[in-house]
Parts: C-alpha cells; sequence; structure tokens
C-alpha cells in the first residue's frame, strides 16, 4: 500500500483473505475486484478522514477493505487520513476546518460533531433515496440523532448518520469465578439491580480482591455506567444539560443518588481497586483476562481485546456479556446511554460540489451494506441497521444479545458545541475528588456551576 | 579525547564502570523489556515475564507489511535531517553575532529570545496550521521544518552563543589583520572552531524533529509527508484501546535509526578533534 | 581561586597562539562587519518575532477577552485573570507545577554522571555507550508516555510484579491513582524521558575541553576532584546553565506526556499549568483563559530560571573579559 491508499492486487488479496480468516466477509468480493467499475463516479476523487477503530488492527483492516471496495465499484478515489479521538477531541479537526482543510466526508462520534455544524451539509434528501430496507434499518435512530441536537433551530437537519453503536455499558464476567464462588449464574444472570449486584460482587469477593471496578479516569469517568445509572432514576434529567440546554441536570436528586452509589461501590464496599479514580473499563477488561477480576461494565469494543488475547475464553462460552441493570427502585426498561459512531458530509463549494457531495454519499452507503455493517458489528461497535441484528446473535459469549436488549429506549449525550467540556474536562476532576473523599453532593453542585457559566 | 593517557586508578575505574552499569540499567531494563515484549504473540502481553513462552511475529507483519512503517521512518528521517539543516543556517549565524560581536539592541535581542523559549508551544498550533495553510506549507516537508523550528532556533542559538562567546577573544581579529573579511573570518576560522558543538546541535534538532508529534500531527494530513510519530500515536495508542504489541513494535523501529546515528556522529566527533591536535 | 585560576591557562588554542600578539591592538567596527553582524541576525531575528512574538503579543490581547474558538472575542478586561487566581484548584497546579520543574534537577544528575563517565579515556566501547544512552530520547515523548503506563501498570506492570515478587512492597502501589505517588511519576518519567537531551549537550562540552588542561593539571599534582572543580566545571559552566535553562522551559511547557499518564488527574493534582493551559484551549475552547494561564506559565518558567539566567550572563562577560 501506498501513502494514497492505493493497493496492488497482491496486498488486497492478503488483506481479503485475512479478514476471511476472521470470519468477516465484505462487500469487496472477489468479482468486484476486476469487474470495471460502476463508471458514474469516475475520476471523482473524495477525501475521507477516518477515526473509528483505527487502532483496533482488524478494523482498520475492515475499513481498508471497505474503502477499496467503495472505489472498485463507483470508479471513484478516495484520499484517506487515518487518524483518532484526540483529534476530533482535541484542537486538530477544529484548526483545520478553520484553516480550510477540510475532508468531505469523515467520521466520528455524534456527541463531538456539534463544534463542526457549520461546515457540514444536511443529509435528509440523501437518506430520503435510501432503499427500503436500509432506510427502516437506520430510522430508528434519526429521532436520537434530533434529540441530541434539540438545542439547534436545525435539529431536524441530520448532520450526522450513525453505522455503529456503542450502547453504554453492558457487563461482561466471567463463569469460572462464578463456579468458584459457588453462585449460581443462571439465577443470577442478568443482573437485576445494583442491590443485586451488590450482593453478587459481595460473594464475588471470595474470588478476587477487587471483582468490580469503578471508573474514575478523565475518559471513562462520564460515559461508561453512571450514566445508565442515573438514566433509571429519572429519564429527563439523564443527560449532563437538561432539554432547552440552559443548565446542568447534574445537581439533581437522581445524579446525586447515582453518583453516591457510583461512589460507594468503590470507597464503601470495597469492590474497587485503589486505582479508581484513573481507571479504565478497557484496563479493567485486561484484568478480566487476567482473573485479577471478576465482573466489570465494559464497552463492546473491548471484545476487541478479549478476540486478541482470551479467544478461548468467548468460544467455550467463559466470558459472558449481560445488559446494565438499572439502580435499585429505579424503572427497568431505561438504563443505557447510546453513543453512536456516525458519517458527516462537509458542505462542498465550486462547481464539482453536488458530484462531491454525491459521492461522499455513496460512499457512506457502502458503510451501511448488510456484509459490511455485520462485519463491523463482529469486529467494532454494535452495526447501526437494526435488521441485522437477529443474524448476529448466537455468540458463545451473547455480547449482540446484552447490548441489543439494552436499547429499547436509551438514552443520548447532547451535541453541544462544548459537549466534550462537559461531559469529560469539567466532569472527571469532580468525580475523581468524590473518589478521593469530598462529599458528593458538593462536587456535583460545583461541576453543575461551572457547567451553568458556560451555557 | 582519545590520545589523553591519563593514568587511572582502580578505584576510578571501579567507580567509572560502576556509574556506567547503573546508568545503562536504567535505559536498558525498560528498553529491553519493550524490545521482547514485541515479540509476544497478543495473548502473552500481560504475562510478565522475559522472553516469550512462543515467538510471534505478527505485530512486525502488521507494522511494516500492513502499516507500511518503514515509509513513515523515512518521512522521520527527511523530516529530522532538514530540521537539523535549516536550523544550522538559521541559529549559527545569528548566535555567532550574539555571541561574540557588539551590537545596539542587544540586550532586546536576549530577552527576544528568552521569551521565545518559554512560550507555551501547544497554544501556537492554532495559528500556525492557519497560516500553514495559506502559504501553501500545510501537508508539505518544508512546512514540517520550519514549524520544527520554533522548538530548535531558540534552545540552539541559547549553546551555540555559549560556546561562541567562550572561545578565546580577538580570534577574528587576529584573522582580520591577516587580511580576511569579517565573513571569511567567521567562515574559515570561527565556524570550523565550532564544528563540534554544531555537529551535537544538528543532531539536538534532528531529535527535535523525529520526535515532535504536535506539529507533524497539526500540519499534516495522509495525503502529505507523516512522521513516525504521528503513526504510532494513530496506529497503537491514540484509541480507547492501546494495541500493546503494535506499540512495542513501532517504538522499537522508531528508536533504533536515531541512536544508530548518534554513534556514527561520535565517531566523526572523535576525528574532529584528533585533528584539532594541540 | 588563585590556584584556580593558575590552572586556567591562556586559551592555546591552535589558531590565536599562532597568530602574533599584533592582534591585542583592536580594530574598530568596521562598515562590511556591521553589515555582517545585521545579515545574521536577520534571519533569526525575522523568524522569532514573526513566528513566536506576534502569536504571543496577539495572545496578550486576547487574554483580556472572552475568546471562544468559533466565534468573535469579546472584551471582559481582567476576568479572566480573577476567575484564574480564584479557582479552587489554581493552587494545585501552581504546586505540582513547581514540582514538576524539579525533573530538571534529575536530568542534569543522570546527564552530568553518564556524560563525565563516558568521557573517560580508560571506558571501553565508548562510542556504543553513548548510543545507547540516547534511546529513551530517540522514542517520541507521548509514545513513551504510554511504554511506561505499560511497565508501571499498579495490576498487570512488571514493574509492581517484581517489587512484590522481591517483597520490597507488599501490596501495589497505585502510581497513577494515588494523589502524591501521581506527582512524583510524572516527574520521573519525565526524567527518564528527558534526561539524554542535556546529556549529549553535557558531552559535547566535556569533548571541548583541551587535554592539556588535564595534563597541566595533573603536573600540578591535583586529585581527580580538583581537576573536576578546577578544569571541567568551568569549562562546562556555560553549556550545564544553557541546558537547565532549555530544559526547566521545555519541561513545563510540553504537555503530551503527562498528559497521557495521568489526565491530569487525580482530581487536578497532576495538572501541571501547561495541561491546564491544552485543557481549556482544546477541551474548554476557550482561548482567553488559555492564553492567561499560558501567561502566567511563562512568568513562573521565567521566576524559575532567572538565576540561572544571571549566571548564565555572568560567565559569559567572563568568558568574553579572559
Amino acid at each position: 500500500m501506498d501513502l494514497n491508499g492505493r493497493y496492488s492486487r497482491r496486498d488486497f488479496v492478503a488483506m481479503t483473505a485475512g479478514l476471511a480468516a476472521m470470519g468477516l466477509t465484505t462487500s469487496l468480493t472477489p468479482d468486484l475486484l476486476h469487474a470495471q467499475a460502476g463508471s458514474d463516479l469516475k475520476g471523482v476523487t473524495i477525501v475521507y478522514w477516518n477515526m473509528i477503530g483505527v487502532q483496533n488492527p482488524i478494523v482498520k483492516r475492515l475499513s481498508a477493505s471497505i474503502i477499496k471496495a467503495f472505489e472498485q465499484r463507483t470508479g471513484a478515489k478516495v484520499k484517506t487520513t487515518w487518524d483518532t479521538y484526540g483529534s476530533i477531541i482535541g484542537p486538530k479537526y477544529r484548526t483545520n476546518f478553520v484553516a480550510g482543510k477540510i475532508p468531505t466526508v469523515f467520521d466520528g462520534s455524534n456527541r463531538w460533531s456539534g463544534q463542526l455544524r457549520s461546515f457540514l451539509r444536511p443529509m435528509n434528501d440523501f437518506i430520503a433515496t435510501l432503499d427500503p430496507e436500509t432506510h427502516a434499518g437506520i430510522a430508528w435512530l434519526l429521532p436520537l440523532v434530533e434529540h441530541q441536537n434539540r438545542g439547534y433551530p436545525d435539529a431536524d437537519q441530520i448532520y450526522d448518520l450513525p453505522f455503529t453503536l456503542i450502547p453504554q455499558a453492558p457487563f461482561v464476567t466471567r463463569l469460572d469465578h462464578w463456579e468458584q464462588a459457588g453462585l449460581d449464574f443462571d439465577s443470577n444472570w442478568p443482573i437485576r439491580d445494583t442491590e443485586h449486584l451488590v450482593e453478587v460482587l459481595t460473594a464475588l469477593r471470595s474470588v478476587t480482591e477487587y471483582p468490580y471496578e469503578v471508573y474514575g479516569k478523565i475518559w471513562d469517568a462520564g460515559d461508561t455506567q453512571l450514566n445508565g445509572w442515573v438514566r433509571s432514576l429519572d429519564i429527563p434529567n439523564s443527560d449532563f444539560i437538561n432539554d432547552d440546554w440552559s443548565r446542568s441536570t447534574c445537581d439533581s436528586d437522581a445524579w446525586i443518588t447515582a453518583v453516591q452509589f457510583y461512589i460507594d461501590l468503590y470507597r464503601k464496599y470495597g469492590f474497587s481497586s485503589p486505582n479508581t479514580p484513573q481507571s479504565t473499563d478497557e484496563g479493567a477488561v485486561e484484568q478480566l483476562i487476567r482473573g485479577q477480576k471478576s465482573l466489570v461494565h465494559a464497552d463492546i469494543l473491548n471484545r476487541g481485546t478479549i478476540m486478541r488475547r482470551m479467544r478461548r475464553g468467548i468460544q467455550d462460552g467463559t466470558i459472558q456479556w449481560g445488559p446494565h441493570c438499572p439502580m435499585a427502585g429505579g424503572t427497568t426498561g431505561s438504563t443505557a446511554f447510546l453513543a453512536m459512531s456516525s458519517f458527516s458530509i462537509t458542505r462542498q463549494e465550486g462547481p464539482d460540489a453536488a458530484i462531491q457531495e454525491a459521492a461522499a454519499w455513496e460512499f457512506i452507503k457502502e458503510w451501511l451494506m448488510p456484509e459490511n455493517q455485520i462485519a463491523l458489528a463482529k469486529s467494532s461497535g454494535l452495526c447501526a441497521r437494526r435488521d441485522l441484528w437477529e443474524d448476529l446473535k448466537g455468540a458463545p459469549d451473547r455480547y449482540i444479545e446484552a447490548v441489543t436488549s439494552m436499547l429499547d429506549n436509551p438514552g443520548v449525550w447532547s451535541n453541544h458545541v462544548k459537549s466534550v467540556d462537559i461531559q469529560y474536562n469539567l466532569f472527571a476532576p469532580h468525580i475523581q475528588q468524590a473518589m478521593q473523599g469530598n462529599d458528593v453532593t458538593h462536587e456535583l453542585r460545583a461541576y453543575a456551576a461551572e457547567v451553568n457559566k458556560i451555557l | 579525547m582519545a590520545m589523553y593517557t591519563q593514568r587511572s586508578t582502580l578505584t576510578q575505574k571501579v567507580l567509572g564502570y560502576g556509574g556506567l552499569a547503573v546508568v545503562l540499567l536504567i535505559v536498558l531494563i525498560p528498553y529491553g523489556y519493550i524490545a521482547l515484549t514485541a515479540f509476544k504473540p497478543a495473548e502473552e502481553i500481560f504475562d510478565v515475564r522475559w522472553l516469550p513462552r512462543a515467538w510471534s511475529l505478527d505485530a512486525w507483519r502488521y507494522a511494516i507489511e500492513f502499516e507500511q512503517f518503514h515509509v513513515y521512518i523515512y518521512n522521520s528521517m527527511i523530516a529530522g535531517l532538514g530540521a537539523a539543516v535549516l536550523a544550522l543556517c538559521v541559529a549559527v549565524p545569528g548566535a555567532y553575532v550574539f555571541g561574540r560581536k557588539q551590537f545596539r539592541g542587544k540586550d532586546v535581542m536576549f530577552y527576544i529570545i528568552v521569551m521565545a523559549l518559554l512560550f507555551p508551544f501547544v497554544l501556537l498550533v492554532v495559528p500556525f496550521t492557519i497560516l500553514w495553510v495559506k502559504i501553501g506549507l500545510y501537508d508539505t516537508m518544508p512546512g514540517l521544518w520550519l514549524a520544527y523550528q520554533v522548538f530548535i532556533i531558540p534552545f540552539a542559538i541559547w549553546i551555540l552563543r555559549a560556546y561562541f562567546a567562550e572561545l578565546p577573544p580577538f580570534l577574528e581579529e587576529c584573522a582580520m589583520v591577516y587580511g580576511c573579511t569579517a565573513f571569511k573570518a567567521f567562515w574559515r576560522v570561527m565556524l570550523p572552531l565550532a564544528k563540534p558543538i554544531i555537529t551535537s546541535l544538528m543532531f539536538l534538532a534532528f531529535l527535535v524533529g523525529w520526535n515532535d508529534f504536535l506539529f507533524s500531527n497539526m500540519l499534516t494530513t495522509g495525503e502529505g509527508p507523516r512522521t513516525a510519530s504521528v503513526i504510532i500515536y494513530v496506529s497503537a495508542v491514540g484509541g480507547e484501546r492501546v494495541e500493546w504489541d503494535v506499540l512495542m513494535v513501532m517504538t522499537l523501529m522508531a528508536g533504533i535509526p536515531p541512536v544508530l546515528l548518534y554513534i556514527v556522529a561520535q565517531g566523526q566527533f572523535l576525528k574532529t578533534f584528533a585533528v584539532r591536535g594541540h | 581561586m588563585a590556584r584556580q585560576e593558575a590552572l586556567h591557562p591562556a586559551h592555546t588554542l591552535d589558531i590565536s597562539s599562532a597568530l602574533p600578539a599584533a592582534a591585542a591592538s583592536r580594530p574598530r567596527t568596521a562598515g562590511s562587519e556591521r553589515w555582517l553582524i545585521w545579515l545574521f541576525l536577520l534571519p533569526t531575528v525575522l523568524f522569532l518575532v514573526l513566528l513566536l512574538w506576534l502569536p504571543f503579543l496577539q495572545g496578550v490581547w486576547m487574554s483580556f477577552h472572552k475568546w471562544p474558538f468559533i466565534g468573535e472575542p469579546q472584551w471582559i478586561g481582567l476576568q479572566n485573570y480573577r476567575d484564574l487566581f480564584g479557582a479552587a484548584y489554581f493552587w494545585t497546579t501552581m504546586r505540582v507545577t513547581l514540582l514538576y520543574s524539579l525533573s530538571t534537577a534529575l536530568q542534569l544528575a543522570l546527564a552530568l554522571g553518564a556524560a563525565l563517565v563516558l568521557n573517560q579515556s580508560f571506558i571501553r566501547l565508548k562510542s556504543v555507550w553513548r548510543g545507547v544512552m540516547l534511546m529513551p530520547y530517540a522514542m517520541p515523548p507521548v509514545v513513551v508516555g504510554a511504554i511506561w503506563m505499560y511497565l508501571l501498570d499498579p495490576d498487570l506492570g512488571m514493574v509492581t510484579h517484581y517489587l512484590l515478587s522481591w517483597g520490597i512492597i507488599s501490596k501495589p502501589i497505585y502510581w497513577f491513582s494515588d494523589p502524591v505517588w501521581a506527582k512524583w511519576i510524572i516527574m520521573l518519567v519525565a526524567s527518564w524521558t528527558f534526561w539524554p537531551f542535556m546529556f549529549i549537550i553535557l558531552l559535547a562540552a566535556l569533548q571541548a575541553i583541551p587535554e592539556s588542561y588535564y595534563e597541566l593539571a595533573e603536573v600540578y599534582g591535583a586529585n581527580p576532584w580538583r581537576r573536576f572543580r578546577a578544569v571541567t566545571l568551568p569549562h562546562i559552566r556555560g553549556a550545564m546553565l544553557a541546558a537547565v535553562i532549555i530544559r526547566i522551559a521545555w519541561n513545563l511547557a510540553k504537555i503530551e506526556q503527562p498528559f497521557q499518564l495521568t489526565g491530569g488527574g487525580p482530581g487536578y493534582e497532576t495538572s501541571v499549568l501547561s495541561i491546564l493551559t491544552y485543557r481549556f484551549a482544546y477541551l474548554s475552547g476557550d482561548f482567553g483563559m488559555a492564553f492567561t494561564v499560558g501567561l502566567l506559565l511563562i512568568l513562573v518558567t521565567f521566576v524559575l530560571i532567572a538565576p540561572f539566567l544571571r549566571g548564565f550572563q555572568k560567565q559569559i562577560k567572563q568568558a568574553r573579559r579572559r
């Protein structure tokens, strides 16, 4: 592969063979490889910035093959830049956009694109042209996207189209630890609520010193299990900011109760290690694999880690996923927040604008094809197309069953211009201070005051 | 110091080798562990043991065959070398004048340089990116060379100035009495004398380009000259989870060229001193 | 002191000794020389002024504004400064910044020790060892940070494993989440990463000391310690001061590594000023505040390097007089 992402036939066959070995087939079939490409987009070049899954070799290979398939199918050319979360959270995308370095299409998380909204092109007209099957598969997400953007005057315009989903956050556990603890799995799974969780963890403590982990690191404190607990107590106040984006919700009773429990798991019950103020679900999963943890919350991207380090544990059913649980006394039907990876098309100008935008849309459609959606779901997040979920079920670790059962009424986080500041930068220090013993109510009020100041 | 046959006592030797051993251990224990981890299969990454149970080249294959990491090592090489040469052209004349000549505004100049050293670089990336796009330096190698000078020029002038200032006074004047112009005095007399420190500085400048992430990341996309440090971050570190084995392989690959270069440069060094004689 | 002067012979470098004493009559600054001065200074001055000073002055101006990344700045006077000095985390941040700057001392100790040893004639394979010394700084610091997270992982890493199995500690130390250890660990990792920078400078300075000085010192019967005090130290003092000044400034200005290690936490315990700058600029998108912190950072750094700066200036003046 050279720097512009061109492949020789040899690279290409090797790559698809590699994917096939992992049980992933993509839209890239041998017939497409040498068939005359559809020439409608011949000579069109689009610039694509990819950051979702780039740090996972399996997903990156898959992305490269989907890009290649698109080029084969349409005759268009894609100039790809591999990038990272840090670039959209930090200065890179913003600065480049302002400076005029703008890709035609890019992916990201659709709660961080608010800052770039003025550069984007709404996709409603394109979405209306989707074939009925695909449209039906993703239509359920559109109201959620609109809700995320509720503070903007044009909230009904879709600027971000989800293609994979990360429901926050299911449980993952090791069955062998349940056996050692003398706990009956079938009657205790899935975990019913937080009281039940405490009960189970108490039993599991006979196997591991810190069977569970509460996450404190800046990027994990505010987006893993905590939010689902708040949501089970008080749906309207479960996002970080209220309905009209005028103030923080985090000084509400539901937040105080949920955060108090979150901290209690660490400080009062001692289920979580002293590393808590800096711990992450990625780290906890590594420990689960090593047998140092028994039952943790982790987003499904971590399944890639388990696949690489403990494939046998997935195959023989030792590893099991289960849905998130509500707080004791909370509603059961709504315990998840849904993070989404999505595509955006930038507003194009000049004589080529229409064809560029059309090519970008064609490109997005490539990612929504059934075989690509399924391949993504096997290696990355859950696929956006709901119609394909049934086909994915049946893996021995039941991860698809776990996450899909959480999605009847999921919450979504606002795509506010300051969402990174609100959800991570300002939030984490207060949670960490509470983890060090400060009063929860005091910290949440201080945090809410800071957020109210910037809204 | 190749020719200096200093009589070394046993105590000195013991202290010398002992000190060397301590520093080598501080450097090599972590490095060696990383190097061996690069050969562990994914399941063994967190096994605390030095030798892998099963040696694996998977991560190497991924890094070289799929990621084409050697291409980016080459980019880093060019980025570092260019940065070093450019730094030399700008900083040596400036430092020479600053270190040895009297001129009006010298004190102001002093503070201009000191402040440049203190600037929080992280705030510069925004104006730089905007400017670089505007003048066509974005996504180009010369653009990187120029951007690295933000780090290099202030410290290069700083160190060179000290060196020039401490050379014996009146050297140029002597040369000029013998008919050299001011420029020739600099070129024929001062520059050769400063060769060792200039070599070291070029090396430091090279390392700045080699290691830089801030500008290399901000000022390039996949269409431009991305350097190894950016690719390591993008391929292994910058996501939600770290791909440890890939990280170790890439780190190893990125760490070796500068070390070899320094060893070669050191040989060059000794020659310089030998020629100078006494 | 008199002895020290005696051991410091008039410079006997080739050229000055080859030329007759006639040079002592110093010629006036000729017209051609004035040209040379300005021609030589021009690239440096242009570069520094255009690329560093203009954004800097703009930043000073902007610290009096509320300045969102995309949008119009709005004048708010000293509000940013009031907010910063009034913030609950202000003193925490200042304390950790000062502690973090101590990393320079560790770097100097390691670098000086290694450079002195590797400048001894009896050490074999010197150039190889010199190359090895470079390793920590030959890898991108942001990556080195990640690698130390791997090695130091309190539950899975090799450091904890060996400390436990050798009985040095009885339970894991949680380096990154313990408020005291977290501060030290970012400092130690920075020291490990950056000390070769000083090593290169110091070694170059040591290598430039003419052997004749040491020979002369030996003739006078100086022991190794006196030789170090009387010959080595005076000759590397300039380089050492320059290196210390640069490292203090850079240790405080570069953020990738500590941010990677702790994200500035727990709480604000490891949010050194430069991390705070980054957080305001890019996570909060508040450039006015970011520049306010940036200016404070410059001020703090300046105060820290001031004594070295004075020593450095004195050193150079002395050199000029010799």
